[in-house]
């Protein structure tokens, strides 16, 4: 089966950084086309279950669905080893709503997966420079929804919090632990990968 | 297949032409972003297609690079859509199978257009300043694509924006100004640019598509 930390390491190693989400987005579909030997099978923004996945791979014994998260903090300049590339990385703000953003693509895909009789699984994948979200420091200390490294989340429990001035609950169904991890060498951006089971 | 420039022209002509017969409809300009991206990455395999390039503090929506990340052709892309009828009912079939996609339709009134009109000239002028970028120095193509006419209807004499019209004409070169003391500068074009808008065949609403070519 597909494993996405084997992908995202060939990835790495083509491209260690990406301009926007949509560019990270689409260089990962094409690495998974490549090691799939095709895309036929590929969609981007894809309905399903009445929900829009980022990336969805059918396949005959086990759906796979794709969330990803790409946020920036500034950076000048940053070289990609493999291409001599400049890339400028914007300053994106708004944190808190973004960790609460990734808990609500983790519901969505919990609720996938569970209709897809066995046959379906989930992943979301947040990709960073950006410390806020994998720092326990930053954040605020009560806020459920932090995605600090280290970090372990029940099944049954509810995380809450007050987001854009309104309250959100988004309902645990596995037990996750936050493991980020370094995205290519130079280690500049990590990537958190959480995976939603089949059952 | 390498990238050939008088072959790009042709091949994005096909790929609007056929878009909506496959889609019906995008959510909003990003979608339309990446399924043209993946299009045109499917089309040349040995490419690389960015997207949101940077050069200086602007973007590049769509770029293709060939392996040696040398830029060969770049795209700025506008979408958007008016809630027409057919559309509406489009939308309900999506939403009555269970379907939560919020599609980003103009709001009738908001005066988009105006801002909407001198964003396109501006993404002109920005595939001008990409040409002779160290990072860019390639063609390209400005893209609009919409289902509302007053797009391509002349602006009145009397508005801010009909400097900005993008009803069909030879917009010549020169400077493309403000009827009226806006704060926002204005559109400097190297050439002339001829406005021909085109009816995107299979589209179930009335789309069209204009495309400006920006080359040396």
């Amino acid at each position: 089966m597909m494993d996405i930390k084997v992908i995202l390491k060939k990835l790495s190693e083509k491209r260690s950084v990406f301009h926007m989400e949509a560019d990270f987005q689409l260089a990962l579909f094409r690495e998974i086309a490549e090691v799939l030997g095709t895309s036929k099978d590929i969609y981007l923004e894809h309905l399903e279950g009445g929900k829009h996945i980022d990336i969805y791979i059918k396949n005959e014994n086990m759906d796979t669905a794709l969330e990803i998260k790409y946020k920036t903090t500034f950076n000048k300049k940053i070289i990609c080893p493999k291409t001599n590339e400049v890339f400028r990385l914007k300053k994106q703000s708004g944190q808190t709503y973004s960790r609460y953003d990734f808990w609500h693509d983790i519901e969505r895909l919990q609720e996938l997966v569970g209709t897809g009789n066995g046959k379906k699984r989930g992943f979301v994948l947040f990709l960073t420079n950006d410390k806020s979200y994998w720092d326990p420091r930053y954040g605020a200390v009560e806020n459920d929804f932090k995605t600090s490294h280290g970090r372990i989340f029940e099944r049954g429990s509810v995380l809450t919090g007050n987001i854009k001035g309104k309250n959100k609950s988004v309902k645990i169904d596995y037990n996750y632990k936050i493991n980020w991890e370094p995205y290519g060498e130079d280690g500049i951006l990590k990537y958190l990968l959480v995976a939603i089971p089949p059952i | 297949m390498p990238v050939n420039i008088a072959e790009i022209k042709v091949i994005l002509f096909e790929i609007l032409d056929g878009f909506l017969e496959k889609n019906k409809l995008f959510y909003n300009e990003g979608h339309l972003q990446l399924v043209l991206a993946e299009h045109l990455a499917g089309i040349y395999p040995d490419a690389n297609v960015y997207l949101e390039e940077s050069f200086g503090s602007k973007s590049i929506d769509i770029v293709i690079k060939n392996s040696s990340n040398k830029a060969l052709y770049a795209i700025e892309l506008k979408y958007c859509f008016k809630m027409t009828d057919d559309l509406k009912k489009l939308v309900n079939d999506y939403n009555l199978k269970g379907n939560t996609v919020k599609f980003d339709a103009e709001k009738p009134g908001s005066g988009g257009q105006t801002s909407r009109r001198y964003s396109f000239w501006k993404d002109v002028e920005k595939l001008q300043e990409y040409q002779h970028d160290p990072n860019g120095g390639c063609s390209g193509c400005a893209i609009f694509f919409t289902n509302d006419r007053t797009y391509w209807e002349k602006v009145g004499p009397t508005y801010a924006s009909v400097n900005f019209s993008m009803h069909e004409r030879t917009v010549p070169p020169g400077a493309l100004e403000w009827n009226s003391n806006a704060e926002h500068s204005g559109v400097n074009l190297i050439k002339d640019y001829p406005v021909n808008w085109k009816p995107a065949l299979k589209s179930e609403s009335e789309f069209r598509y204009l495309m400006l070519f920006v080359t040396p």
